[in-house]
């Protein structure tokens, strides 16, 4: 061989090698190229559910496969389910032998689809999460399966096999930031919805003590609006003061500021201003926020609806024990006389007779307490039935007529559509109203009760009296809990306070509504029952 | 590049002045590119040319000076420009306009001068590369959809004996249709394929970048420029 022919030679394999050399760099920028154009894909942040149609089509025609099908577990569980398929019916022959021409629509788990890989002449890959995304490193878990059909007569080479292994790991990291995205938005969500649907006021700062967040009943307790407490300061949002100090702004107390600087969590009650310049007296809790930036939260409770609740208390306890210890104090005379006087038959009935008044009275008491106290449970039940209101009014007219000191009634009732109400409820609504009447109305007073139909569904009826009326200054309680007129409490008349409660909660109870009706003389009193159609 | 009627052959001189055409033209369209980009990918394609081809058009004229051993040969021109673009546009159109810049500049390894036929093959060249990288056929709604018709009406021109801007103005033409047929296609690549159907009815952002490109060869004095009325 010459010298030159060497040289040839040497040139030539050069050559040779340049180009492979440059068929490799091209290849490999293309496999680069298609992997980049699949992680856009994969990042563009839709749903991959949603998106692997797209996804398998590019994996397809990258790899060359004559078909490939998707399989993607629910988050925390084992069995795949097929999402995608080249062929959308899902429906291809497949070359392996004694397997059927479907694709499965699920695996019990990644091993059982490799296995049907295996046998259907599939090559597939599990897709998995790794140990550096997994969230308390629980070790692998398994998030769903890759699987490409190469075209008949095709084997897949290693070219191929490699940008499979790449595709894995691109659509596991895709698939589980897309499962901790819909985590992340579900626990957002169900944040949010705790956060507005609670009844206390909860209010957010970051450490310059400005709120961040805040919730429906936050706005509500100062009465201002959600997005106006958004940016501005506690101070302002709230207008703090320290519990019976009288200056106005928070100051060094400011419990935001000292769960920032202390961390430790902190109760106290205080006053905040609403907008209205009302001192609101509320329980409230703090807490430093951890993480980055920091910030605190409070949690706010209205004390007035407690502090109302505690007056109501008192009062009824009042109310009862007056109400309880005058017919007490009736027994206990009368049976005083009965033991210590050796009185005649006829004195002897008639104390005890009075006895049995006190007892008949302290009875409608306990009676009236009971009704209160399951009305106030809500386990009211009512048997409701087609009534005929008018006849109902009548046997109650009937009923009233043998009371002694009951007041006349007059009936102003045409017929009328059934109602759908418990009768029996009903007639302790009249009943509750005439004695009510009897109690207040004054010596001599005669009642009218008017029902008229309202079309389409409803009856109302009107229970009037010519009585001495209300205090309009009253007007607005007479319906509430333990209320008594003031002309009544300063009265000897007995009473509970608690006959018209139970008449609106009854009416309410139905369905329907109860007002007194402020323009007339007198006590009228109307409400509303739902008619049959 | 506009070499004019007496001209016969384009340099890297003309290549460089293109180059600066296409970079004004781009920038004046970049809104429009967004605008069509955010139908079907991620809205950046007018942002991404615009950038990357003020990058090339920077290093073009601040490495001149550089060049102490004579001018550069125009394929090593088109593949520096290929690199810069690949390397500056973001997306997938800086890989694939690298390419297709690239390979076109391989086909014209050391010449300093090419006549039309030559510079016809070279981007056809290029043409092959990037519908190899890309994946891409005509149809799937891509820049190919404008570049591969442009190119024909090249080659068809110089096998005809037009002149350079005659020839041009057909290339121009020609992907000017290519991307009115972009419109109804569903796309096939890139990140228009998750739309599948909803992509339908989009002028293809890409194919407008192209036809922008070849209409950027004119140089303007020529007459018979393709028409404005797409504006």
């Amino acid at each position: 061989m010459t010298e030159l022919d060497a040289l040839r030679a040497r040139v030539a394999s050069l050559e040779d090698e340049r180009r492979r050399t440059f068929d490799e760099a091209q290849r490999e920028a293309d496999a680069m190229f298609a992997q980049y154009q699949l992680s856009q894909l994969l990042a563009s942040g839709d749903d991959l559910a949603k998106m692997a149609p797209a996804v398998l089509a590019e994996i397809a025609r990258t790899s060359g496969a004559g078909d490939a099908a998707l399989w993607l577990a629910a988050p925390a569980r084992r069995t795949l389910h097929r999402v995608a398929s080249l062929a959308p019916s899902g429906e291809r022959v497949s070359p392996g032998p004694g397997v059927g021409n479907e694709l499965p629509v699920s695996f019990p788990d990644s091993t059982a689809a490799g296995r049907w890989a295996a046998r259907a002449g599939w090559f597939g890959v599990p897709l998995e999460e790794s140990r550096a995304l997994g969230v308390g490193g629980a070790g692998r878990v398994a998030l769903g399966y890759l699987a490409i059909l190469p075209l008949p007569g095709q084997a897949l080479d290693a070219r191929h096999a490699r940008y499979l292994g790449l595709v894995r790991r691109e659509l596991a990291l895709a698939f589980r930031a897309a499962q901790l995205r819909g985590a992340l938005l579900r626990e957002r969500a169900t944040l949010a919805a705790i956060l507005d649907g609670a009844s206390d006021a909860i209010i957010a700062v970051d450490s310059g003590g400005r709120i961040t967040r805040l919730n429906g009943a936050a706005a509500r307790l100062v009465g201002a609006a959600e997005r106006e407490g958004i940016g501005a300061t506690c101070e302002a949002f709230l207008g703090c003061r320290p519990e019976g100090g009288g200056s106005r702004g928070c100051g060094r107390t400011c419990p935001f500021q000292e769960v920032l600087a202390h961390g430790r969590p902190l109760v106290r009650e205080q006053v905040v201003g609403g907008v209205d310049a009302t001192s609101i007296p509320v329980a409230a809790s703090y807490a430093r926020m951890t993480g980055s930036p920091s910030g605190a939260v409070g949690v706010l409770r209205d004390l007035r609806v407690t502090r109302a609740l505690d007056a109501l208390k008192s009062s009824f306890v009042a109310t009862i024990s007056h109400e309880l210890r005058t017919p007490l104090a009736l027994i206990s005379g009368h049976s005083q006389s009965l033991l210590h006087l050796g009185l005649d038959a006829p004195t002897s009935r008639h104390h005890l007779e009075r006895i049995g008044d006190a007892v008949d009275r302290l009875g409608a008491l306990v009676d009236e307490v009971i009704d209160v106290s399951r009305l106030e449970s809500d386990q009211l039940q009512l048997d409701r039935a087609p009534t005929d209101l008018g006849g109902l009014v009548r046997a109650f007219v009937v009923e009233q007529g043998e009371l002694a000191g009951a007041p006349p009634i007059t009936l102003d009732v045409p017929p009328l559509p059934k109602v759908d109400v418990d009768a029996r409820r009903i007639r302790q609504v009249l009943a509750n109203l005439a004695a009510n009447t009897q109690k207040y109305a004054g010596p001599g007073a005669a009642v009218t009760i008017r029902a008229r139909h309202l079309p389409p569904d409803s009856v109302v009826v009107t229970f009037a009296d010519d009585g001495e009326g209300i205090d309009p200054g009253e007007h607005a309680h007479v319906f509430d809990r333990f209320f008594r007129g003031g002309r009544m409490r300063e009265s000897r008349i007995p009473g509970s306070g608690l006959g018209l409660y139970v008449c609106r909660r009854l009416v309410e109870a139905h369905g329907g509504w109860i007002r007194l009706d402020t323009t007339r003389r007198g006590m009228s009193i109307s409400f509303r029952l739902p008619a049959l159609q | 590049m506009g070499a004019g009627a007496s001209a016969v052959t384009i340099t890297a001189e003309d290549v460089v002045a293109f180059v600066g055409r296409a970079a004004v033209t781009i920038a004046r369209h970049e809104a429009l590119l967004d605008r069509l980009d955010a139908a079907l990918g991620d809205g950046d394609h007018g942002t991404n040319m615009s950038t990357g081809l003020q990058t090339v058009v920077r290093a073009l004229r601040d490495e001149a000076p550089a060049e102490a051993a004579g001018p550069l040969d125009v394929g090593a021109l088109l593949r520096r420009i290929g690199h810069t673009l690949v390397a500056s546009v973001g997306g997938a159109s800086g890989p694939l306009y690298g390419t297709l810049f690239i390979e076109a500049g391989f086909a014209l390894d050391g010449r300093h001068a090419v006549d039309l036929p030559t510079l016809a093959r070279a981007l056809d060249a290029g043409r092959a590369g990037l519908a190899r990288r890309g994946r891409c056929r005509l149809g799937d709604k891509t820049i190919l959809d404008a570049l591969e018709p442009a190119v024909q009406a090249l080659r068809a021109a110089s096998a005809a004996g037009l002149a350079p801007d005659e020839a041009f103005v057909r290339a121009a033409r020609a992907a000017r249709a290519g991307v009115r047929a972009t419109i109804p296609m569903v796309a096939r690549r890139g990140l228009a394929l998750r739309l599948g159907e909803r992509s339908r009815g989009h002028r293809d952002p890409g194919a407008t970048s192209c036809f922008l490109l070849f209409r950027s060869m004119l140089d303007g004095r020529t007459s018979g420029r393709p028409s404005r009325r797409r504006r």
